[in-house]
């Protein structure tokens, strides 16, 4: 099938060259102030389907037959040019300094910028390139207003940060923005896994007036990428090629032997003098400390370094892209292959089965527009991804995890390798509870993978119609698209248990060798297969758009009127019962814009539509929205004596958005989950009965969360467009977010089922301001900031009164968690002794923490928890963008941070009683250091200072960052050098990602700062990239 | 052109419209027309959801953070340092953090008990199925009421109504005394309804005997007969009081107990199995069937007990944890093996000798032979090896009860765990708590002889089993409570009889242990102080869940919590 349509377009496309008729040729320069300019489109006005476009030295040619030709370019005033008796022209282009024709894609269509009344960011592809982050969404951050994002993880294939669109208004359901590519919806990992280099540009939707046109799916914002079409010209094609290092953003860095094993011992020593027992002896001797730190035994005594053992220094990415775009006016292509392979942090011990993680990852794209006759348009898009991610089986959690646990890493531990060769390991770590798994490189030696598949594929055509006929202006378009998501995984291991390999516990002193963590295994196990035959999650979207646009004298109005719908079916793992069940989605949509003279401007539009994972009778809802515009610039009073001023438009937007947060599950249903476990009566160890348990009950008056959006903005324009700036306010009141009834009693029996009642305030303030120039003829820079500020409160969530009404969640941020109160001291020896200061139920030590008694009750427990200081989602980002020019040579860099937010860790990450020693836990409380000390004194069991039971804010500290996002200094080939290569375009560049960061959050943790609030285990590190890359047109 | 725009209109209407009808609902649902389905006439959906609702039960055993509820005694201690269990022992028990709230999960029983009686009618089962089926239903919803009375008092009784989301669910409270009368009075209706447990077939071993209402309810009236219940709450508000506790002390409550018991008795069936002796008592929680054993949570076979409990050094199959460590205050509990008090040295291994013999199948000391070797609970021994980082002993002993003996093999291995609810051994316990009592001081020692005598107690002269001739109510009151302290240790008995025996005091000071040091070949014992623990009046009711006191605002709160 795919096959037939390639041929067909490709026919098309031959048909059309070869119907050219007999013409005389003309050749030309295309240049502007500052040199040769490619890209212009050129074509004959009396036939403008004959065309080209200028190449990389400004050069076109083109066969006309008439005498006028017209020359169109973003940015530039579009030109009519006589070349009557003309072989060769030169043509100088103007820069449009109004920016008229600078147009902003939204939902549906795209519009002017200056009549655009609507909250709308955009970036455009070749600013996304900039960033050689392998996920798309990483390549957003800091550059536009609006749009936070919190990247995880750097783990290849799995890299992707998390995002929203002006914070979160959601406290149960999801906070995601709706994707739209195309115009069709797309799945976050279809999103993630998007090649840059098929981008034209994505577009932020913030407010109701561009977010109602999506119904019951826009309230979190929209994210619209547009993606690269076919220009007119000769085939141009280009190949682009790029390596990159990648290294940790934060290295883990952990304590030696001899350090660690003191600090165990110092653990053990103040455990004892609480409680002292005569008959006490230390894990370590002195002997052994000796040994740690003179290193003459590093078999009985070892000093391993895990992250050295582990860890590469750098891990390569390569990148491929291979372009050809060119056409005719009757027939466009842009067919696109990328390449991505992704290596992970982990050295390579693999022995038989691969451990590397690793990412691969093929993009292909094919859109072809077809002019079929003067009124009807053509669109064919074929694109998708295929995808490997593999990871390794040498751990239950993660290689990271482990790294950062001091049962599996502590740097005395046991030797990695016995002096004969074999893998070594050590009756301590055989013995200690907790520590029973095997030889941690002879895991990543043998236990094998995971490895996962993706196919991703798409299919999306459309044809537009023009009705000129009926009426001046009219069109008609029709879509069908199909997307298919499918993925499946191979794992091939051996036992974790550590029944897979063999190693041997060496005996320095006597010279001998004894079964290591398992007796009784003399071979290598033979590796297990395992076949996750993964799901299908794919979706039919169908969409019908009838679209006016007229000028009448001084009136512009246009409009569309849409019917939509999209069937998607998938796979849930939470509830089998769902299983490819259909979720249907079916409405109508409708937008009037009108404006006089591009200086007042109106947009009416709505939608009306439903899905059915609501009862019948309330499938449906009504999402309208309005706005209105005011260039003041545009007034005789301003233009006449504010010359400067290009643009100043006030605008703003009130309107209802919907967002559906059932999950795909039917909540106005109730089901009577069948065979969820088995009733065990009888004598046999297993005589299962079957058994029937009562669902949730439903709740038939479910709907989708609504969000009244209220957002006013402005825009400037200045000095001929050098100053540009954004303004912007918004007022989110989200209401109806589904809810469990917090004031129900369990005296119900029953699960309660979410209701519609929760409500949240969301505002904020953006602002972006940007001024570029060019200094004489060879430099240019420009500067452009970014903030954006978002804070939302809980209003309402049917919570029960508290006790304490510091306890009460409503009026919180959305993410907030009950913590303790750290004092900013520590108990002393005097304080345990003195019953008047309050302790923890658990029992307080000298220098452990002391908290706040909150309730003045004499003792510290979860009744002192209260509300307090920032979530982990910050409030506030930013990002400063620098780029300057000289000559072929550019340099960019973004500076991006967030503020306002908290991060933490627990356990094996932090935790001297589970993490591997830490430079900070040598900082611990002394009665000498008192309250100067930066950690708790060290025990050998948590009570009160565990970051888990007793979260506090000594735990919770701010993470405030602003770092080096991106840079890029880049050389493109001028004329002479192109002529002399014998290619149309040539540009050497290297770019980096990540490069510098400082944070707040290096008092407390060596992590980066983007970092889960309370993650228990080490995450894998985001990386930081460094990038070269060449891109060559031929 | 103007065809093409027809091709275009027609082919968007024939998709358009070939879409047009929404798949409704998802048809593979089970709903509750088809459990409770009027043609049914095995009841094959009905019966599962009866089913279902016996895994709502108390799962017994390490079930509080990995602790058993007796380490919140004087019994044993948790060796873990950080264990909820901990809460009830170290004063620091509040409503929020009241680690065994079996408060929604009775409701959810109750709920689903609910559920079932009002629908199982319209299903055309055979009417002696459906009065067992009832029956069953009831029973398990008079026992989550029971589950709850103790914990907390009389709670609210929601009877047969089942909640809908528009109901006021601000209930009140019921008194004691309110919910004694229902649940008694649901035992007496559903007795007579339910198999004897001679005509439970063993496929359906774990299904509720008729006998499993009768001793229900004879632990009632022992509870509602005994010191904290019957009058003797501390409450000064007296509509708290009445909520605890009957108001005012009545003596003749202690009859009722008497009826229940030897109503049960009557039946026969239920009875101490044949044999004396450690093996033998043993055998009681190893063996699914035995005439002991009249309800128990039912389990697959499995070693998750064995690896929770059993001492630290044993690694096979998997690593145990060791996590109960029982006390020398109850091992100085066990009688000497003719039944009388122990007096000896408890700083010697001797003091293992010539003992209940129960002892040996409730615990390890230093020296048992288990799984091939012998205990070492030694300092620096397998089984207290005093590691970093391990969890172990903390007073030289481990629990042994309910594992298997595994004498003869070198690892152990899946074996039966069910937890026993009500035994025979209890019934005749409360029979004789009861009888002495009332003043019928000889008829109890009869009873409570029945069981010293399976623990294999010499019987001795005139088969007294160590209980001197003449003894008075208030000397065999308390031999009583020591022999239900033993026999019915660890099956979550000791935390609520101390209670209602109104004995706090017990609660309230120091867990002693003994410290084994090896001086060559020579063991050295010394008993050492391991645990320091307090107790306050409050702590003889638990707390409502915080959760529920802000949820409904008519409830009233425990004397002594917020």
């Amino acid at each position: 099938m795919k096959k037939l349509i390639y041929i067909l377009a490709i026919l098309l496309f031959v048909l059309d060259l070869s119907a050219q008729a007999q013409k005389r040729q003309l050749t030309g320069v295309v240049s502007d102030a500052t040199g040769v300019l490619p890209g212009v489109t050129v074509l004959e006005k009396d036939n403008p389907s004959n065309g080209t476009s200028t190449d990389e030295n400004g050069k076109f040619s083109l066969n006309i037959q008439g005498n006028v030709i017209v020359l169109k370019a973003v940015g530039y005033v579009t030109q009519e040019v006589l070349v009557q008796g003309k072989t060769s022209i030169t043509i100088k282009m103007q820069e449009d300094q109004t920016m008229l024709n600078d147009v902003v894609i939204v939902g549906y269509g795209q519009k002017k910028k200056v009549t655009l009344t609507g909250s709308v960011s955009s970036i455009s592809g070749k600013d996304i390139k900039q960033s050689p982050s392998p996920s798309l969404q990483n390549t957003l951050a800091g550059r536009i207003t609006g749009f936070s994002s919190q990247q995880r993880s750097g783990q290849p294939g799995n890299d992707g940060a998390t995002f929203n669109i002006r914070g979160v208004s959601s406290y149960t359901g999801n906070n995601n923005p709706l994707i739209v590519v195309d115009d069709i919806e797309f799945t976050y990992d279809q999103f993630a896994s998007l090649n840059a280099n098929e981008i034209e540009s994505i577009s932020i939707l913030k407010d109701a007036s561009t977010t109602a046109i999506y119904g019951i799916k826009g309230a979190n914002g929209v994210v619209l990428v547009t993606t690269v079409r076919g220009k007119v010209g000769k085939p141009q094609i280009t190949f682009q090629t790029e390596y990159a290092l990648n290294q940790l953003t934060r290295r883990p860095e952990y304590l030696n032997a001899y350090e660690a094993a003191s600090l165990v011992n110092e653990a053990q020593v103040n455990t004892n003098t609480l409680t002292p027992n005569p008959n006490f002896v230390r894990t370590f001797s002195d002997a052994d400390l000796a040994l740690y730190r003179n290193g003459n035994d590093p078999y009985g005594h070892p000093d391993n370094n895990w992250s050295d053992i582990l860890l590469k220094d750098f891990a390569p990415q390569l990148r491929g892209n291979f372009n050809i775009t060119g056409g005719t006016e009757k027939a466009k292509y842009f067919v696109s292959l990328g390449y991505l392979n992704q290596g992970g942090q982990l050295k390579d011990y693999s022995v038989d089965l691969n451990s590397k993680f690793y990412y691969k990852r093929y993009n292909y794209r094919s859109n072809i527009d077809l002019h079929v006759n003067k009124d009807l348009d053509v669109r064919f898009d074929l694109f998708g991804s295929v995808d490997e991610t593999n990871s390794n089986n040498a751990s239950a959690n993660s290689i990271f995890s482990d790294l950062g646990r001091s049962a599996e890493t502590a740097p005395y531990n046991y030797p990695v390798y016995n002096p004969d060769g074999s893998l070594g390991y050590s009756s301590w770590q055989r013995n200690a509870s907790g520590r029973n798994n095997n030889n941690l490189v002879g895991r990543l030696m043998y236990n094998g993978y995971f490895r996962t598949f993706s196919n991703n594929i798409n299919l999306s055509t459309s044809a537009t119609q023009k009705l000129d006929f009926i009426t001046k202006g009219l069109s008609v378009k029709a879509t069908l698209a199909y997307r298919n998501l499918y993925n499946y995984s191979r794992y091939l291991q051996r036992p974790t248990s550590g029944t897979g390999f063999i190693s041997y516990i060496y005996d320095p002193v006597a010279g001998t060798y004894s079964f290591g963590q398992r007796d009784n295994i003399y071979r290598l196990s033979i590796p297990s297969l395992t076949y996750g035959p993964g799901s299908t999650n794919s979706a039919l979207t169908l969409q019908g758009i009838l679209n006016y646009n007229r000028v009448f004298g001084d009136h512009h109005v246009s409009g569309l009127f849409l019917y939509n719908q999209n069937s998607k079916k998938a796979a849930n793992s939470s509830n089998i019962d769902y299983n490819f069940i259909p979720e249907n989605f079916r409405g109508y949509t409708a937008r009037v814009n009108y404006d006089y003279k591009q200086k007042y401007m109106v947009e009416i539009s709505g939608a009306y539509n439903g899905t059915d994972r609501f009862s019948s009778d309330k499938r449906f809802g009504f999402f309208p929205a309005a706005s209105v515009g005011w260039n003041v610039a545009e007034e005789k009073l301003i233009k006449d004596n504010l010359k400067f001023l290009d643009l100043f438009k006030l605008r703003a937007s009130y309107g209802l958005v919907g967002v559906d947060n059932t999950n795909g599950v039917y909540a106005y249903l109730q089901s009577y989950a069948a065979g969820s476990g088995t009733g065990l009566f009888g004598l046999a160890t297993n005589n299962g009965y079957g058994v029937v348990t009562e669902g949730t009950l439903p709740n038939n008056e479910v709907t989708w969360e609504k969000e009244k959006k209220l957002d006013i903005g402005l825009d400037i324009a200045a000095f001929k467009n050098r100053l540009t700036a954004t303004l912007g306010y918004f007022n989110n009141n989200r209401y109806d977010i589904l809810t469990t009834r917090g004031t129900v009693s369990a005296v119900f029996g029953q699960a309660l089922p979410n209701v519609n009642l929760g409500k949240t305030n969301n505002k904020g303030f953006e602002a972006e301001i940007g001024f570029s120039d060019k200094v004489g003829a060879n430099w240019n820079y420009m500067i452009r900031g970014t903030y954006s500020l978002a804070k939302n409160k809980i209003i309402f969530m049917d919570e029960a009164v508290p006790l304490y009404s510091y306890q009460r969640l409503t009026g919180q941020s959305i993410g907030s968690v009950l913590k303790y109160n750290w004092t900013g001291e520590y108990y002393t020896a005097a304080d345990i002794a003195d019953p008047a200061v309050a302790k923890p139920t658990i029992g307080g030590r000298p220098g452990d923490f002391k908290y706040k008694d909150l309730n003045s009750d004499g003792v510290i427990d979860a009744s002192d928890r209260s509300y307090f200081g920032n979530t982990n989602l910050p409030t506030t980002t930013f990002g400063i963008t620098l780029g300057g020019g000289y000559k072929n040579f550019s340099l960019t860099v973004l500076f991006q941070g967030a503020t306002n937010f908290v991060a933490s860790a627990q356990g094996a990450v932090i935790h001297h009683n589970a993490s591997n020693a830490l430079p900070i836990h040598q900082q611990h409380w002394t009665p000498e250091l008192g309250n100067s000390a930066k950690y708790p004194q060290l025990y050998t069991t948590a009570l009160s200072q565990s970051p888990r039971d007793y979260y506090s804010d000594f735990w919770a500290i701010p993470a405030d960052y602003i770092r080096l996002k991106t840079a890029e200094l880049s050389y493109t080939a001028g004329p002479k050098l192109l002529n002399k290569l014998k290619v149309k375009g040539l540009r050497v560049y290297t770019s980096g990602y990540n490069l510098l960061t400082w944070t707040k959050l290096d008092k407390l943790y060596n992590l980066d700062p983007e970092v889960l609030e309370s993650a228990g285990d080490l995450p894998y590190p985001p990386t930081r990239i460094f990038n070269m890359g060449i891109n060559v047109t031929f | 052109m103007k065809r093409t725009l027809y091709y275009l209109i027609i082919v968007a209407t024939l998709v358009t419209s070939s879409c047009r009808k929404f798949e409704s609902q998802p048809e593979e649902r089970t709903l509750e027309t088809d459990v409770f389905d009027p043609t049914d006439k095995v009841g094959a959906l009905s019966t599962a959801y009866l089913l279902g609702i016996y895994s709502f039960l108390p799962t017994g055993f390490n079930r509080i953070d990995g602790d058993i509820l007796d380490a919140a005694t004087d019994d044993a201690l948790p060796s873990s340092n950080r264990s909820g269990i901990s809460l009830f022992t170290n004063g620091q028990l509040t409503a929020a953090n009241y680690p065994d709230n079996n408060w929604s999960n009775s409701y959810t029983i109750i709920r689903r008990s609910n559920v079932f009686l009002n629908n199982i009618g319209i299903v055309p089962i055979p009417a002696d199925i459906r009065k067992r089926q009832v029956a069953e239903a009831r029973f398990l919803r008079a026992f989550a009421y029971f589950e709850l009375l103790k914990r907390y008092g009389g709670v609210p009784l929601v009877g047969d109504k089942v909640f809908s989301l528009a109901d006021n669910l601000d209930l009140p409270r019921n008194t004691f005394a309110e919910c004694v009368t229902y649940i008694a009075s649901e035992c007496d209706a559903i007795t007579p309804d339910l198999p004897n447990g001679s005509a439970v077939i063993a496929a359906e071993f774990g299904r509720i005997p008729s006998e499993a209402a009768m001793a229900l309810k004879c632990r009632l009236y022992l509870y509602a007969a005994s010191p904290l219940f019957n009058g003797g709450g501390f409450e000064s508000n007296a509509e708290v009081k009445a909520l605890t506790g009957y108001p005012t002390a009545d003596a003749s409550r202690w009859q009722q107990v008497i009826t229940a018991a030897e109503a049960l008795i009557a039946k026969g069936y239920y009875k101490l199995p044949t044999g004396t002796g450690t093996t033998v008592y043993s055998a009681v929680f190893t063996t699914k069937i035995n005439t002991d054993i009249i309800f128990s949570k039912q389990s697959a076979n499995s070693t998750t007990l064995e690896n929770a409990n059993a001492p630290v050094g044993y690694v096979a199959p998997a690593t145990s944890n060791g996590r109960t460590s029982p006390t020398q205050d109850f091992v100085n509990a066990f009688t000497n093996l003719n039944g009388t008090a122990f007096t000896g040295s408890t700083t010697s291994a001797a003091q293992y000798e010539n003992r209940d013999p129960r002892l040996k199948s409730i615990l390890f000391y230093n020296g048992v032979q288990w799984l091939g070797r012998a205990v070492q609970t030694y300092e620096g021994g397998l089984d207290k090896p005093n590691l970093a980082f391990k969890t172990q002993t903390k007073t030289g002993y481990y629990m042994r009860k309910f594992m298997a003996d595994f004498a003869s093999s070198t690892t152990y291995s899946n074996q039966s765990h069910n937890f026993p609810y009500f035994r025979f051994a209890e019934v005749l316990l409360n029979y004789a708590e009861a009888l002495n009592e009332v003043g019928r001081v000889e008829d109890a020692v009869k009873q409570m002889n029945l069981v010293r005598a399976r623990a294999g107690i010499t019987a001795g002269t005139g088969s007294r089993y160590g209980i001197r001739i003449g003894v008075t109510q208030d000397e065999l009151r308390e031999l009583i409570k020591n022999e239900r302290r033993i026999e019915l240790s660890f099956e979550e008995h000791r935390f609520y009889d101390l209670r209602r025996w109104k004995m706090g005091s017990v609660l309230s000071g120091t867990l002693k242990g003994v410290q084994l040091t090896l001086d060559g070949t020579t063991l050295n014992m010394v008993n050492q102080d391991v645990a320091n623990i307090v107790f306050q009046n409050k702590y003889y009711h638990m707390p409502i869940p915080y959760g529920e006191i802000i949820r409904n605002t008519k409830l009233i709160q425990n004397e002594g919590y917020y």
